[in-house]
């Protein structure tokens, strides 16, 4: 029953990333709502895992978090370069796509 | 030495129950604060709730992987980017449309992953619980023994995405110009 508790709180907070990426406008909390959905997922991962005692969920979910730690510095560099150009914190004014 | 005692599976659900809450807590508080600082605080106790969840769990290679990468480095990164940031400054109004859009979206991404939820509750997959933790060396030492067996090919892969991660957000930070320049600092 607790595993199931777990798996539902995962889901919730997929829903709420997913909201905070569809509803917010700062690309920063839109970055930290990726990050609350990437780390549903794993929540989701490491639960079955430990329910089916294989190791399999656990490693796929340390992996995750090295993909998520490249995909943090990326996103965050990109932030802060779009930002330098354009000093504004927000994304429906971010138009241009040019290089 | 006996890690699965009776009174261990009370402490267990009692904390799962916890911190379940408090990830759900740190979400909203993540989407719903206007002050990024305050966002990336929630975002905090959402990821030292999770990695909580993973200690009750058993897991606790993930658990202590999870608070040292993502409450020790991601979130502090965060604040730092944060700091490069104007408050409250959003002054054009959004495009009437979108935010029914959006939140059209979210709700049927809500609905059917409930729907999903409740098919799995139907089916008593996870009624069974959690299996019987192992001792943490043991748990580790299993961990390791996988990477460098099975999951080698990932593993290494993992890596090499590491390191164009880290060449890309220096390349993006910095810009083009400053390579037709070497050594000129702006």
């Amino acid at each position: 029953m607790m595993a199931f508790y777990v798996v539902a709180v995962a889901v919730l907070l997929i829903i709420i990333g997913a909201a905070g990426v569809v509803l917010r406008r700062n690309p920063l909390i839109i970055l930290m709502s990726i990050e609350l959905m990437l780390n549903g997922a794993n929540l989701i991962l490491v639960t079955v895992d430990r329910v089916s005692n294989t190791l399999d969920g656990t490693l796929f979910a340390t992996m995750l978090i090295g993909i998520a730690a490249a995909e943090v510095a990326v996103g965050l560099a990109m932030v802060v370069r779009i930002f330098r150009d354009e000093p504004v914190a927000d994304v429906d004014d971010y138009h241009t796509l040019n290089g | 030495m006996d890690v699965n005692g009776p009174i261990i599976g009370v402490i267990e659900n009692v904390v799962i129950g916890f911190f379940g809450f408090t990830a759900i807590i740190g979400a909203l508080i993540l989407v719903l604060q206007k002050n990024p600082v305050r966002a990336a605080l929630g975002l905090l106790l959402s990821m030292v709730s999770i990695g909580m969840l993973f200690l009750a769990e058993g897991a606790s290679f993930v658990g202590f992987v999870q608070l040292m990468i993502y409450a020790g480095a991601i979130v502090i990164l965060f604040l730092f980017a944060v700091m490069h940031f104007p408050l409250g400054r959003q002054k054009r109004p959004r495009l009437p449309h979108m935010d029914a859009i959006g939140f059209l979206g979210v709700v049927v991404l809500g609905i059917t992953m409930l729907i999903n939820l409740a098919l799995i509750f139907q089916s008593k997959l996870l009624a069974s619980g959690f299996a019987p933790r192992l001792h943490p060396n043991i748990e580790v030492k299993n961990i390791g023994l996988r990477f460098m067996d099975d999951w080698i090919y990932p593993f290494e892969l993992i890596s090499v995405l590491l390191l164009v991660g880290v060449i890309a957000a220096v390349y993006i930070t910095r810009g083009p110009g400053h390579l037709k320049n070497p050594g000129g600092d702006e």
